[in-house]
């Protein structure tokens, strides 16, 4: 049972992990919180249902088309919302709140298009086998959603450190005006990680839905919950600190669950949050980003 | 010239007395009875909402194409409550104080009646709910109405029934404790279940929003149950399946009044058979109110109809036979009085078969409300479908 | 005389119903070691900022070889080859003194050999950097820093290199090396505009010299004949 408790963590770790991603991105290198990530993750995930129910597309194309799409969301809302905000330099929490605003827009399209009825991918969009592993069972989803996961993760890791596009969102994270004075388009960097970030938020929502069968107008609220918390956990705006803290608010979870109670579940997992936050303030992988002037 | 005036009078007598009898006319027939319904038409709520709507609106097309109650059209005020409390008071009072209606519908949770009920309850008007299946809905007092039978009268007969089918003793719970609605309905379980002697082998809860339940559950798997009782909503219920189904946790189900929704197959598929369901309506029920309320609902919108919309155009006739019964005198407060006292007293063949209510215990000496005085339909999810188990 | 490469005209930066640079005139020809002095707070930062498109609130003209930039987006007035060595030097802490130093060559866009070979040069000119390539900057000394952000300034082929109080923070022996570096960065070709508080270091290589008051030129002439001016021994020379 604990073999099958831990298989149970990965994968619920590889789900929270994921979605933190495109948001401890935005908030890494555009230093917002970006409360819209949970509505561009669940456009993601309705943009996929359609284009595998209304066009028939495979699943691969219809969860490349739901990046694309995603990420050009990313891009308008940057450039329709928090742009404006940049050039007037409005105060910190203005382009956050602008996000919530954006938030609730999107959750009524989708409620309005889209019904509020759960839905679900047509059966056998995915090989619903389940592989057995000594005593555990892991389903073909859970799997592929953990090695998703880890891709996205390894590929953007490798972005940011080894490529000089990755180098120049580094700069523009730690100073946008010491990038501009090296010529950097701070603009467009701006503008791509929202588009990569949108990207990501919907493959996470794409992946999420399948495994879990629950696309509705409202899956992003809880997971923003969860995800705010991942980013802390990890370090804000720290890639390895998403997939760490993903995994460890998952890990954390199901053992409160197995040895514990499920009643007491997030009580203990916020409990561990607020435990990591007093005894390292900026997260298990975070340096203390202060932002020069 | 004296003729002059008398030509003029005659002229026109004809013309002022065809004016005369219109306006009669007119006041006869726009003399509507106002009814107000504040249901959650958009927000997760909505899925419940949306189709109660429907079914009132059916009820009242239906009632008005027959002419009315006394001559009288009933006018349905329909408000979006979203499934939120402070929406349902708004609507509430809204209805009540700028409106005036006469008496009000909903709202479509159990949540949402406990805060708002107490307004009408406090006004005098009946509110009066298709939906609210918690325990106490109607201990706020006695204005507050419902034809949705308690949780607590259908959950033991399920249990019951379910449990002489698999020849079950062990039980294990799965519910979401932050929930008006599950919290209560996983009591009601629970002492059923405590009253019939089955050992309580494991309990899981889970929070709202929540979609993985692979942890509980593989807990739930490792305490080896005959049966898992799942008291919650059938999307939710529909992905506990699923899941379960995945690990290896083969038991049977048994849902309360949440599961009770072809959602649960549609979307879980074989995960469902053998669930065990109680229901206060079954479409399968070959009454002729029944016949008459289906063929009536695809005819009007395309779709078969649920048990939401069962009770909700159950409500309305309840509504309507009750002003059959009642002498409107168009003093708003007397008339909320007679409608109350009107409403105790029906006795209909519905959709959901023979209905009338029954005066909830009152509470602390406080009178109780009105509950609905019905026996369940026990089902079987069998090939896809709900069945009635023998 | 030489043709000016860069002639500031009436320059005025506002910061909201303050004027810190009230309409100043200064010019820096072909070749030239400007330095433009003054105390905290002179305005001496906004001229800088100003010039690399950093003052969203600046008026007059910023002529480039005769072309007005003002108004035009920082990285195009970088590509003209306005490099800035921003006050505290603008070096990323987060990142390798490689990635630095090659940020430098990304705003070259694609330059392989060519820039390779500009990496090695600049590199046999500053040993110190060239030891700590793959260490965080963060983890450098202030002087190592300066070493990077002068580095890292010549790689990014500068027509006028313009620095912020380069001697800031630094130990007087470290002051007097950079010092020696702009000396030869200006003796190989290279324009500079050096804004500087310490103005004998500064008009001793300098080329010629402004004086900034708050926000007005007071003086200005050949660095020699400045260093001379009673008022300048006063005020900055300390007697």
């Amino acid at each position: 049972m604990l073999a099958q408790q831990l298989i149970n963590a990965l994968g619920l770790g590889a789900v929270y992990a994921l979605f933190a991603l495109g948001f401890t991105l935005v908030f890494g290198i555009l230093g917002v919180i970006n409360l819209a990530h949970g509505a561009v993750f669940m456009l993601g995930s309705y943009c996929a249902l359609l284009l595998v129910t209304r066009l028939a597309w495979g699943i691969l194309p219809a969860l490349a088309g739901a990046m694309v799409l995603c990420g050009l969301l990313g891009m308008l809302s940057d450039w329709l919302l928090l742009r404006p905000l940049r050039a007037r330099n409005a105060p910190h929490l203005a382009p956050m709140i602008a996000t919530i605003g954006l938030a609730g827009i999107l959750g009524s399209i989708a409620q309005a298009g889209f019904g509020v009825d759960t839905q679900r991918f047509p059966p056998g969009t995915i090989p619903d086998a389940v592989l057995h592993l000594g005593g555990a069972e892991i389903s073909w989803i859970q799997f592929d959603i953990i090695i998703v996961a880890v891709l996205l993760m390894g590929g953007l890791f490798v972005l940011l450190e080894r490529s000089p596009l990755g180098r120049q969102l580094r700069a523009v994270a730690e100073s946008p005006r010491h990038a501009r004075l090296l010529g950097i388009r701070v603009e467009r960097v701006f503008l791509l990680v929202a588009a990569l970030a949108g990207a990501l938020g919907g493959a996470a929502g794409v992946l999420i839905g399948l495994s879990f069968n629950a696309i509705s107008p409202f899956m992003g609220q809880p997971m923003l919950h969860k995800g705010i918390a991942v980013i802390i956990l990890g370090g804000m705006g720290d890639v390895r600190g998403a997939l760490f803290g993903g995994l460890f608010l998952g890990l954390a979870e199901v053992l409160t669950v197995t040895w514990w109670s499920s009643d007491v579940r997030d009580a203990v997992a916020f409990g561990l949050l607020l435990l990591v936050l007093v005894l390292r303030p900026s997260g298990l992988f975070g340096r203390t980003l202060i932002r020069r002037a | 010239m004296p003729s002059f005036p008398a030509r003029t009078f005659r002229t026109w007598r004809p013309l002022l007395g065809a004016l005369l009898i219109s306006t009669h006319a007119l006041s006869q027939a726009a003399a509507p009875i106002t009814i107000g319904a504040a249901e959650a038409l958009t927000g997760p709520a909505a899925q419940y909402g949306v189709p109660i709507r429907q079914g009132f609106d059916l009820a009242v097309a239906e009632i008005n194409a027959a002419g009315g109650v006394q001559g009288h059209p009933l006018q349905l005020l329909v408000e979006d409550e979203q499934g939120k409390k402070d929406q349902a008071i708004n609507v509430f009072k809204k209805f009540i104080f700028r409106d005036r209606v006469l008496m009000l519908f909903g709202p479509t949770l159990s949540n949402s009646m406990f805060a708002a009920g107490p307004i009408a309850n406090a006004a005098h008007v009946v509110a009066f709910g298709t939906s609210n299946t918690a325990t106490g809905i109607t201990d706020i007092g006695p204005w507050i109405f419902r034809n949705s039978p308690m949780e607590q009268d259908v959950a033991p007969v399920t249990l019951a029934h379910a449990a002489s089918h698999y020849q079950a003793h062990k039980v294990a719970f799965i519910y979401g404790n932050d929930d008006a609605f599950t919290r209560s309905a996983y009591d009601v379980f629970r002492m059923a279940a405590g009253k019939s002697g089955l050992a309580v082998v494991d309990t899981e809860t889970y929070a709202k929003g929540d979609v993985d339940f692979k942890a509980q559950l593989t807990k739930i798997k490792g305490s080896a149950p005959d049966l898992v009782i799942c008291p919650c909503l059938a999307e939710e219920g529909a992905n506990i399946l699923l899941q379960a189904r995945s690990l290896g946790l083969r038991a049977p189900f048994v849902g309360g009044n949440g599961f009770n929704s072809p959602r649960l197959f549609e979307i879980a598929r074989e995960a469902a058979e053998g669930t065990v369901v109680g229901s206060p309506w079954f479409d399968g029920a070959a009454t002729p109110a029944n016949r008459k309320f289906q063929d009536a609902f695809r005819a009007r919108y395309q779709t078969p109809p649920n048990q939401f919309a069962a009770q909700a155009y159950d409500a309305m006739q309840i509504v309507a036979e009750a002003l059959r019964h009642t002498t409107l005198s168009g003093r708003l407060e007397e008339d909320r009085q007679a409608v109350r006292d009107a409403l105790a007293q029906v006795h209909i063949e519905g959709a959901t078969g023979h209905f009338e209510f029954k005066r909830a215990l009152p509470v602390k000496d406080q009178p109780g409300g009105w509950d609905a005085a019905q026996k369940p339909f026990i089902y079987l999810v069998k090939g896809g479908r709900f069945t009635l188990l023998p | 005389m030489s043709a000016a490469l860069l002639e500031l005209r009436d320059l005025r930066v506002r910061y909201g119903p303050v004027e810190a640079v009230r309409g100043i005139h200064l010019e820096v020809r072909e070749g030239e070691l400007i330095a433009l002095l003054g105390a905290n707070g002179a305005g001496k930062t906004s001229v800088l900022n100003a010039i690399s498109g950093l003052c969203a609130q600046a008026s007059g003209k910023v002529l480039w070889q005769g072309i007005d930039m003002l108004g035009r987006p920082a990285e195009s007035i970088f590509a003209a080859g306005l490099v800035q060595v921003p006050e505290g030097r603008g070096i990323f802490l987060s990142l390798s003194v490689r990635d630095n130093l090659m940020l430098a060559l990304d705003a070259r866009g694609p330059s392989g050999a060519d820039g390779k070979r500009a990496f090695d040069e600049v590199l046999a000119v500053f040993p110190r950097v060239a030891e700590r390539l793959a260490q965080r900057a963060g983890e450098l000394s202030g002087g190592e820093l300066q070493m990077v952000a002068l580095a890292r300034a010549l790689l990014c082929r500068p027509r006028l290199l313009m620095l912020d109080e380069p001697s800031m923070g630094l130990a007087p022996i470290l002051v007097q090396q950079t010092f020696e570096l702009l000396a030869r960065i200006h003796a190989e070709g290279t324009s500079l505009l050096l804004v500087e508080q310490n103005a004998r270091q500064a008009l001793a290589i300098a080329d010629r010299a402004y004086v900034l008051e708050t926000g007005n030129l007071t003086l200005s002439g050949p660095a020699t004949v400045l260093a001379q001016d009673p008022r300048v021994v006063s005020a900055y020379l300390g007697g």
